[in-house]
């Protein structure tokens, strides 16, 4: 019968949260972040019993270890955790990050796997410069392949480790800038330990005894346990979990990928605070009753044949979601727009404009990057639309009437709407500076040329 | 005089990262070109020589360690720098590409600081 070596599993506790705390001072180290690490709990139990933890999407980055430990182990990170990290490493807008840890999809995810497992690739070095500093006969931790998804329907097939397997954990909490806390584990097969018979070196043990793959191992019979053995849990206090629980709430399982998801027609838009044009046209809407006899021009009644299609610019730019921030700021500017739908073969995506392109570029604004800021930077610029578009869309029919079109702007607080059939195409799009000319002039007033910043559409 | 680089990574990732550390390093070349693995490499190294190449290790196709062995053997590439930048911080592994070649290696993390003392010494 083999048996774990008690020294080293003594020393797994403290030495994985030191390879987290330094993947966090890497981290901080590469992009500038503050990021910290604390334990959360530790002990041993059956894999399944780490489902809580971890229950929706999770990266999961399968470590090739040699040396004091033959095998393969697991470091887990949870859905908030991939997405702040890849975020990271990618500087996607905070905004998004933001949007991803609610309710980010599997498809979500693999828009920006290249980055989780660029993240794994940074953790699993941190580890592996930790284990050679302060474990004896620790010789090498190569990152073997990296699972994004939800775990637990088919475990063994997805990390190379059934439901019920026999496993040692470390569970610590990260926190990366000002985003929600996260969770982030190792996980240690007990196969790992087996090959340490007592009294022999870890030299010993390596060159006698090889332990087959963990994937193909058969789980300890001599040594199951229906529940983890918790030493020194510490559970979340209550205000700490209220990001995670809202997180659960917020998304499925097994949530529908992006392209199943039509735009959100009329209903609510994460868009700033109405401004000065909002502002005005709150004054225009709540004045048409007073003004009706002296301004006949601002006054639904009187504007019955000017409805959506009257007053549309038809000429509207599209771009794909895979197209990046570089080719929207170029189009906007060449064509001296305000909006670009996004989207193909007509069907709307989203909708992005100049507020969200500067969202965009706003990571540059952070104290951190003032020695290097730049007015562009390639990085930035090859972000994907898709990552900061609204993908809330509110529409109008072509035969609303500008009342309506004035109220819905009003209601969502947005200052451009497309304009829709009800075929689901797209005809074209209704902005602020339509509304305007629109209302000045029916009222006698001329209106010639265009506004010359962020105007709507394409003339 | 201006200098070219060639930054040699599978993750696209990770070539935009290094591209931006290198930039906020103050370091400027005139020209910069990518490649997926070491035989990418090695193809646009031949038709088009720079003088510095970042390269990571772990690469399908042809590994950071194989390309700079190969490197030394072609003509054109014998003035090349070779940096390697990996996770990897194996005394043994950097010690066996560095007698392959290799002219230089940063781990990671790697900081502007860190990317603009390891080039400045070939940037003359």
């Amino acid at each position: 019968m083999s048996c774990p070596s008690e020294q080293l599993v003594a020393s797994l506790d403290t030495l994985s949260l030191h390879a987290f705390e330094a993947f966090c001072e890497d981290i901080a180290a590469m992009f500038g972040n503050t990021a910290e690490c604390t334990q959360d709990s530790a002990g041993h139990g059956a894999l399944s019993d780490l489902k809580r933890q971890f229950k929706k999407l999770a990266a999961v980055n399968q470590v090739q270890t040699q040396g004091v430990m033959d095998g393969t182990f697991q470091i887990l990170l949870d859905q908030a955790g991939l997405f702040v990290l890849a975020g990271v490493f990618v500087m996607l807008p905070e905004k998004r990050v933001l949007e991803t840890i609610r309710s980010g999809t599997l498809k979500d995810a693999d828009y920006i796997n290249d980055a989780i497992k660029e993240v794994g690739n940074l953790l699993v070095g941190s580890w592996d410069r930790v284990f050679r500093e302060e474990l004896k006969d620790h010789k090498h931790f190569k990152q073997a392949d990296t699972f994004v998804g939800s775990i637990w329907d088919d475990p063994e097939s997805h990390i190379g480790l059934h439901a019920e397997q026999d496993c040692r954990y470390v569970i610590c909490r990260m926190k990366v800038d000002e985003f929600p806390e996260f969770k982030c584990a190792a996980v240690f097969p007990e196969t790992l330990f087996e090959t340490r018979s007592a009294g022999k070196s870890p030299e010993e043990s390596t060159a006698q005894e090889k332990p087959a793959p963990t994937a193909e191992t058969e789980p300890d019979s001599q040594t199951p346990e229906s529940a983890f053995t918790v030493a020194g849990d510490k559970s979340d206090p209550p205000a700490a979990e209220v990001t995670p629980s809202v997180i659960e709430e917020a998304s499925a399982d097994t949530p529908a990928p992006i392209t199943e998801a039509p735009p959100v027609m009329e209903s609510e838009r994460d868009e700033p605070m109405p401004g000065p044009v909002s502002e005005a046209i709150a004054h225009l809407t709540r004045q048409e009753p007073m003004q009706a006899e002296s301004e006949p021009a601002l006054t639904g009644a009187k504007l019955p044949s000017l409805t959506a299609a009257a007053i549309m610019n038809p000429a509207v730019l599209w771009l794909e979601p895979e197209q990046t921030v570089e080719e929207a700021l170029s189009q906007m500017q060449r064509h001296n727009i305000g909006y670009i739908l996004i989207g193909r073969d007509g069907h709307l995506e989203g909708l992005v404009s100049r507020s969200d392109i500067a969202a965009a570029i706003s990571p540059y604004l952070r104290p951190v990057f003032a020695h290097w800021r730049r007015p562009v930077d390639d990085a930035t610029l090859k972000i994907r639309i898709q990552w900061f578009m609204s993908r809330t869309v509110h529409t109008i029919s072509p035969d609303a009437p500008l009342e309506k079109i004035m109220q819905t702007m009003m209601q969502h607080a947005v200052r451009g709407l497309p304009v829709m059939d009800t075929d689901g195409q797209i005809l074209g799009l209704v902005t602020v500076y339509e509304v305007f000319a629109a209302l000045l002039n029916r009222s006698g007033l001329c209106l010639t040329g265009r506004p010359h910043q962020a105007p709507p559409g394409v003339r | 005089m201006a200098k070219s680089l060639m930054i040699v990574d599978d993750s696209a990732t990770m070539r935009k990262i290094i591209m931006r550390t290198v930039r906020m390093s103050g370091l400027e070349f005139d020209r910069t070109e990518e490649a997926g693995n070491g035989k990418e490499a090695l193809e646009k190294l031949q038709a088009s020589p720079v003088d510095i190449v970042l390269c990571d290790i772990n690469m399908p196709e042809m590994s950071g360690t194989e390309m700079v062995k190969e490197a030394r053997k072609i003509d054109c590439c014998q003035a090349t720098k070779i940096i390697m930048v990996s996770t990897e911080s194996a005394e043994e592994l950097i010690n066996s590409v560095m007698a392959d070649g290799a002219n230089g290696y940063i781990t990671k993390p790697f900081t502007p600081e860190k990317f603009q003392e390891k080039l400045a010494p070939f940037m003359n």
